[in-house]
């Protein structure tokens, strides 16, 4: 295990995540200042000061619902949605391979199946996010 | 705008009209005539600038920073230098980025052109046109020509109607 700031990364073949698993990201909320909460944007999929990748939580482990608790967010935050493996195969507009791993880092018992995107974060990298997850129905 | 204007090689127009190289830039209101007669989403660009600015720390629940004055300011003149340019432009998406910056994206068809201003000395940019296999990002630092931007920023313009 090696310990990062916000988590432990871990190198352990049982917490691989599987390519056809779904993760969950809470995106900014679509109240009046910000843009409609159907459009996803390049801004939700950028680092905070300090942070070495976007965080989402594992569908195996955590509903959307759960994601707001965990987050202490309000049902106003949507939550969306990818496939592992389209973020592994995510591309660049001119169709290079951005590289981007998905890898799972632990933060304790508070805050089940987090991971991490990981990878080199360019303005493109956070665009190809932004058009990959998609807004899960809020029920 | 046309690319013939904007290839003029002998105009000055560097990002230093933008971004500071020391000195703090204009603080001149968004709010003055001219701007608003560019631009029919002024108002509601410069209301959202305004919530914007109002956004209390950890306003994402995931420990985003506040937004920076300085880069709030830096998306105005920003503005205002695409209005003074003649470019003819949907009102781009604005949000505030976690890491206290502002980020605007303009997207027509498969084009997209993004960039955020962060208060700082640079600002990063993106084009990307995944039908022309195109992704250009960079950033801009206040020597820099601006032309470079404005050229492909104008590939996402409204068409002028014929009469």
């Amino acid at each position: 295990m090696t310990c990062w700031s916000g988590g432990k990364v871990s190198s352990s073949d049982d917490d691989r995540i599987d390519d056809d698993e779904i993760v969950y990201r809470l995106i900014q909320p679509g109240t009046h200042w910000f843009e409609p909460p159907d459009r996803i944007k390049s801004s939700s999929f950028k680092l905070r000061p300090g942070e070495m990748g976007i965080s989402v939580f594992r569908a195996a482990f955590v509903s959307p619902a759960d994601v707001r608790r965990i987050l202490h967010a309000t049902n106003s935050y949507p939550v969306a949605e990818c496939r592992v493996g389209d973020i592994r195969r995510a591309v660049k507009g001119d169709q290079s391979a951005l590289n981007l791993s998905v890898i799972v880092v632990d933060r304790g018992p508070e805050e089940p199946g987090h991971a991490e995107i990981r990878g080199d974060m360019t303005a493109a990298a956070s665009k190809a996010l932004s058009r990959l997850f998609k807004l899960v129905p809020q029920s | 705008m046309t690319n013939d204007v904007i290839d003029q090689e002998d105009s000055q127009l560097i990002a230093g009209a933008i971004l500071p190289r020391g000195d703090l830039i204009s603080e001149e209101p968004i709010t003055d005539d001219f701007f608003k007669s560019e631009f029919p989403w002024t108002e509601e660009a410069s209301e959202q600038l305004l919530q914007i600015a109002m956004l209390p720390k950890n306003w994402d629940c995931l420990g985003g920073v506040r937004p920076r004055g300085e880069a709030i300011r830096q998306v105005e003149q920003f503005f205002r230098l695409l209005a003074a340019e003649g470019m003819r432009l949907n009102k781009p998406s604005i949000n505030p980025t976690p890491a206290g910056g502002i980020d605007l994206e303009w997207e027509a068809g498969s084009k997209s052109f993004g960039i955020e201003f962060d208060g700082g000395h640079a600002a990063r940019y993106l084009f990307e046109d995944p039908s022309s296999r195109r992704s250009i990002e960079d950033d801009l630092f206040p020597s820099d020509d601006l032309h470079a931007v404005l050229k492909l920023l104008s590939e996402l313009q409204i068409p002028t109607r014929r009469r």
